[in-house]
């Protein structure tokens, strides 16, 4: 190795002395304009296209002497000198000049030239991940959910919600304001990826800075940090797109993200088959509802019996549909915050489906078959404002919630060979309030005061013509017609004050609350005679109940974390008071009760990024006024619902244990988990059927439910291959009891679902997705020799997506996409689909045009079969489908 | 290059009457940015198919350049971490840590730029020596081939140093001297270089700016300064004990009153006696047999 050295030193000596004839010296010195030399600066000569063709740092007085070779022009070279802490300066070299005096400015140091192309792709620091999205995006990407579903431990579905290692995140912020609230789905896929610096994941979130370190989280969030360069501008897109048959899709969304002012606003219409509900679903609202122990009744009246098929909307959903959505969010002074969300939902939609219910009983089989035809109008309308400081002094929140929405559904069904017409029409309208209010009294103390209002009502109507099932509606009269009309008018409150103390080991907090909620549930059941009168149904009034539920409760909170624990204690205590009554029942009951719903949870650090995790809680719930009405209700067309007047209680143990193990610097993420639940309740739904008719009451048994589910999760970014790799499985089982025509029906269901999946980039122009998904689901009745010939059912179902991206030349891009289902069932002969569909895109750069070319369906499949199975219960369905569709798009980017 | 070891040793000092905080004192240099790289080496020339790897950073600030190991301050973030939870209501404890393994190197080094210094610091045990280096300057040779590297427009360069032939990448968008390891001296950041046999090979892995004051380059003052065949020997006589030698080579000052507290973990983060880790770390040797090392980075001193 010496010799080599040798050589080269040697060779480079040489080259020296006979420079003279081949290099041209330039030499000089660098000072400030006091005269002061500018030592250890690299000078470097340049070429025009930036080439750089020789450099020196100058010496500690300032000079530099540099050799360039004869046979470059030397008058288009320039002298550049770019160090720390001086203005860059640059001076052309000219032709005889050798000797440069070239003065440097004085300058603080600036980075703002620097430009950074390429970060690291996860830093992490504290309970803080962040990733970079340019190393995560690609050029086909749009939007900020695009790129997200690519980053290793996310998960982003079809409604836009995300997970972080299987957990659902608790907010969206955008360079740290909530400006979507919980309705976040609508900025995953909206907010164009090229405007987002970081992700950054939070753990352990604490979203009010008076509780930081005050109170444990469990929370994961997402902050959106936003590049310097798009905060200052309004950015925004028009899509415009047209097709066969007969098909449109247009957008327009504006997006401004200053840290004053805040919008995100889309307006959208289409009917290729896009639902826009989903992005209007506020994520977290039912949670925070049961939290506060709003629990409402479920909708009591449908149209049919039959669910959607299990497809991307686009598949089946014949819609018109367009929808609004504003959100905006101003800083106003001194950390507080006005925020306003409203949205707007017009749809018009039309289903046709056939399906086949089978429901096994002893040695009998009672089969139902569906047709039917409907369409559906709803209208949804919901605005939100609120106003917040988030100090470090204290929290203060009012959100008011306005919530409206209709809907009107017509349609013709066969059943049974019975034919109707059916006319459906709903309401709700809900207004809420939550006030919330939390100063720190000292350093270590806070106080929290809470007020949440609400009023909910649904009023539903359901009409059936002609007149059906004579023999039970009408004791053997043909008549002409059903009307059903019911409405649950609700008011509630929760009013609450906290006190909280952080000092010490021991995090202690407690709350004492007052719960109001007063409740009617008036119905109306009505036969329209062949004479024009309207009669009710035989021996059965009306529902009139009136029913009120008082509470009062304190709940204690403990929370210790030292060293490695982490622990949770609550134990809430509360005095329940619960009157009902229906004169034309002669009901009136009042309950007290006095209950006590402990729960624990722990969590164990075992490094820095894994743990392990338990949880238990014990649950007392009593039912709602949908359990003690007595009066029959016409629920479907064939469904007749109603209750002994018996107040349900179920009290249920939940255990729960978690594993979670991350590496952020290999990028690898594991979770697992199991689950146990164990309830025990006062009531059983005893269901009659008939081949016409199906009627429930509720009846009191000591009924008992318990279901066990594990799960795991994976997920790896292999660096060589660039590839996100992941798994995920879960099996479960349940046990159950069914009451059906005096018969007591235990049950056992097992499931096992498993679901791989990759995402790789080949050579830079190619893309291949994989996501499966496996499972096995089997129900067996528990003695099978008190209930005859049941069958054990068993499905086995598979589904499987898988995409390819091509990209052939810059700014072209190639997709096609392939879904295979399969299901097999005993009974049944298999059914398999294959689903494939194909999009170009071309994105012209100067213009900032995107055309898409979006084509569905590519095989044209226009009907659709699924089994479904539970307990004794077997269904077939069959829904018709869009076919091949072609869509034309432009996006505009403004 | 098999064991998969890693042990963590961290003490908990915590002085009752006696504090020397000027011992610590500090020159700063503020970080103004930071490179990535993915450092790839092929320590073993019969094992070609495994070379040891791991992610490597390089500190920029104004007048020098750290370099270390990124995969090492990503476990000693968490093991601080850990040590903060047990320190909990012992704050004005000092703490310590030291890590043992073959993947992860301990070694930094600080490049003076302006004063032509260069150091390494190494740890034995729980205790930084410092070690001066000869300052590398590198005859570079400038070619006008470019390619883009990370969204840069970078510049070839050429040079034979210490024993390799390297093939340097800069980019004059970023114009810092520095680049990963001992290359150093060209018109732009270094961004990806290589030697000739593609035993050596540093990645462009992200830059990405640092807000001033979130970190400095600081040389603590007070460490031993050595030489390199001293700190090797140093090592071996550490490895036949390591755990009594943690304990021994505590650098307590005289005279202190202090309360000591020592946590051994193993490479799951599973906590260890001192006579577990002494008898895995020599089972370790005896089981695999010492690493073979027989390609160092530096071949010659030229």
């Amino acid at each position: 190795m010496n010799s080599i050295r040798l050589l080269i030193s040697v060779l480079l000596c040489c080259l020296t002395f006979s420079a003279y004839s081949q290099q041209r010296q330039i030499k000089g010195i660098l000072k400030t304009n006091t005269g002061k030399p500018v030592a250890y600066a690299t000078v470097t000569v340049k070429s025009q296209n930036q080439s750089i063709l020789a450099f020196k740092a100058s010496d500690i007085d300032g000079n530099f002497s540099l050799l360039l070779p004869d046979t470059v022009k030397i008058t288009e070279l320039f002298i550049e000198v770019n160090y720390l802490g001086y203005k860059k300066s640059v001076t052309p070299i000219a032709q005889g000049k050798v000797s440069y005096e070239i003065l440097m400015e004085e300058q603080v140091i600036d980075l703002s030239e620097i430009e950074i192309k390429s970060r690291p792709r996860i830093r992490s620091s504290g309970d803080t991940l962040s990733y970079d999205v340019g190393s995560f995006a690609k050029e086909e990407d749009r939007t900020i959910g695009d790129v997200i579903k690519r980053m290793p431990g996310m998960e982003v579905n079809e409604s836009g919600q995300i997970k972080y290692n299987g957990k659902d995140i608790s907010n969206l912020y955008v360079d740290g304001d909530d400006l979507l609230d919980d309705r976040y789905g609508v900025g995953t896929k909206t907010i164009p990826n090229g405007m987002v610096q970081d992700v950054e994941v939070m753990q352990n979130h604490q979203p009010n800075k008076v509780l930081k370190g005050k109170a444990l989280s469990e929370d994961v969030a997402l902050n959106l940090k936003i590049k310097d360069t798009a905060r200052l501008k309004l950015a925004g897109q028009i899509k415009v797109g047209a097709g066969l048959p007969g098909q449109y899709d247009e957008e327009i969304n504006s997006i401004l993200f200053n840290k004053k002012y805040k919008m995100l606003n889309v307006l959208k219409g289409n009917n290729t088959g896009t639902d826009l509900a989903p992005e209007l679903t506020a994520f977290n609202q039912p949670g925070m509802r049961s939290n506060l122990g709003n629990s409402r009744p479920s909708p009591l009246l449908s149209t049919g019996t039959v669910g959607v098929p299990e497809l991307p909307t686009n598949r089946y959903y014949f819609n018109n549909s367009g929808s609004l959505n504003a959100n905006n969010l101003f800083n106003i002074w001194n950390g507080w915050q006005l925020k306003t969300n409203a949205s707007l939902l017009v749809d018009k939609n039309k289903m046709d489906h056939l399906s086949v219910n089978e429901t096994y009983i002893g040695q009998d089989t009672i089969n139902y078959t569906e047709q039917q035809y409907i369409e559906k109008s709803p209208f949804i309308a919901d605005l939100s404002v609120r106003l917040e400081a988030n100090k470090d002094k204290y929290y203060f929140n009012n959100s008011l919630k306005l919530g409206y929405n209709k809907q009107m559904g017509r349609g013709a069904l066969l059943n049974n060979n019975l034919n109707m017409g059916q006319y459906f029409k709903s309401r709700v309208a809900d207004f809420s309030n939550r006030l919330q209010y939390i100063p720190a009294i000292s350093k270590n103390n806070v106080i929290s005061l809470n007020w949440y209002l609400n009023y909910f009502n649904n009023p539903q109507t359901l009409n059936i013509n002609p007149g059906i099932n004579a023999d039970v509606f009408n004791g053997g009269l043909a008549y002409k017609g059903i009307n059903q009309y019911v409405e649950t008018p609700t008011w509630f409150s929760n009013a609450s004050i906290g006190v909280r103390f952080s000092k010490g080991l021991i995090k202690q907090n407690y709350q004492f609350a007052v719960q109001n909620e007063w409740q009617e549930l008036n119905s109306e059941l009505r036969f329209n005679q062949i004479d024009g009168q309207k009669t009710p149904y035989i021996g059965n009034p009306d529902n009139h109940v009136e029913w009120t539920r008082h509470q009062t409760y304190l709940n204690s909170n403990y929370e210790l974390k030292k060293g490695k624990w982490e622990t949770i204690l609550s134990l809430p205590l509360s005095l329940q008071y619960i009157a009902y009554r229906d004169s034309a029942f002669g009901l009136s009951e009042k309950k007290n009760r006095f209950l006590f719903n402990p729960s624990f949870r722990t969590k164990y650090y075992i490094q820095a990024e894994d743990y392990l995790s338990a949880n238990y809680a014990y649950t007392n719930e009593t039912g709602n006024v949908n359990g003690i009405y007595h009066g029959t209700i016409l629920t479907n067309y064939r469904s007749l619902e109603a209750n002994n007047p018996i107040l349900q209680e179920q009290h249920a143990h939940n255990f729960g244990m978690n594993y979670n193990f991350q590496r952020t610097i290999s990028m690898l993420y594991i979770n697992a988990g199991i689950s146990y639940t164990k309830a025990t309740s006062n009531t059983i739904a005893s269901r009659e059927i008939t081949n016409n008719i199906s009627s429930t009451v509720l009846l009191p048994y000591t009924n008992d439910v318990s279901a066990f589910s594990a799960s795991a999760g994976f997920s790896k970014y292999v660096f060589a291959l660039g590839a996100t790799t992941g798994v995920k499985a879960s099996w479960g089982t349940t046990r159950f009891n069914q009451f059906l025509n005096e018969t007591l029906l235990p049950y056992k269901n097992i499931s096992f679902t498993i679901q791989p999946s990759i995402e790789a980039r080949l050579w830079d122009q190619i893309s291949l997705k994989y996501e499966g998904s496996g499972s096995w689901i089997t129900s067996n009745p528990l003695n099978s020799t008190s209930v005859g010939n049941q069958y054990s059912q068993r499905i086995r179902q598979s589904d499987q997506t898988f995409s390819l991206g091509y990209s052939p030349v810059k700014n072209t891009f190639l997709r096609f996409s392939g879904r295979h289902q399969y299901t097999s069932q005993q009974q049944t002969e298999d059914i398999r689909y294959f689903f494939a569909d194909a999009n170009i895109r071309h994105r012209i750069q100067k213009w900032r045009i995107d055309i898409e070319l979006d084509i569905t369906n590519l095989a044209n499949i226009k009907a659709y079969d699924t089994y479904s199975l539970s307990a004794n219960q077997f269904g077939y369905n069959h829904y018709n489908l869009r076919g091949m569709m072609a869509v034309l798009k432009f996006l505009f980017n403004l | 290059m098999k064991t998969k070891e890693m042990l963590i040793a961290f003490a908990l000092i915590t002085p009752i009457i006696f504090t020397n905080s000027s011992a610590f004192a500090q020159v700063k240099d503020p970080v103004l940015a930071e490179i990535r790289y993915d450092f790839t080496h092929v320590t073993d020339t019969n094992h070609r198919d495994k070379p040891k790897k791991e992610e490597m950073v390089l500190y920029i600030a104004k007048n020098s350049s750290l370099y270390k190991s990124q995969s090492l301050a990503t476990k000693t973030e968490e093991a601080l971490k850990q040590m903060k939870e047990f320190s909990s209501g012992n704050e004005g404890g000092h703490q310590m840590l030291a890590f043992s393994s073959p993947n992860l190197t301990n070694e930094e080094i600080y490049n003076f730029h302006q004063d032509k210094k260069m150091l390494l610091i190494d740890k034995v045990g729980l205790t930084a020596y410092s070690i001066p280096q000869q300052y590398p300057s590198i005859d570079w040779q400038i070619s006008n081939e470019t390619k883009e590297i990370g969204g840069y427009k970078c510049q070839k360069a050429i040079a034979a140093f210490r024993g390799r032939n390297y093939t340097a990448w800069f980019t004059a968008e970023l114009p810092f001297p520095y680049g990963p390891w001992k290359l150093n001296g060209l018109p732009g950041l270094i961004l990806q270089a290589e030697d000739d046999k593609k035993e050596v090979v540093f990645n462009y892995a992200g830059f990405d700016k640092k807000e001033e004051g979130l970190v400095n380059i600081e040389l603590q003052k007070g460490i031993t300064e050595t030489t390199s065949a001293d700190l090797a020997r140093a090592k071996k006589v550490f490895e036949k004990n390591p755990g009594g030698n943690m304990l021994r080579n505590m650098p307590i000052p005289a005279g202190a009153n202090v309360q000591t507290k020592m946590v051994f973990k193993d490479e799951t983060g599973k906590e260890m006696t001192k006579e577990e880790m002494d008898a895995k770390m020599s089972m370790s040797n005896k089981m695999n047999g010492k690493p073979v090392f027989n390609n160092p980075l530096e071949l010659s001193n030229k």
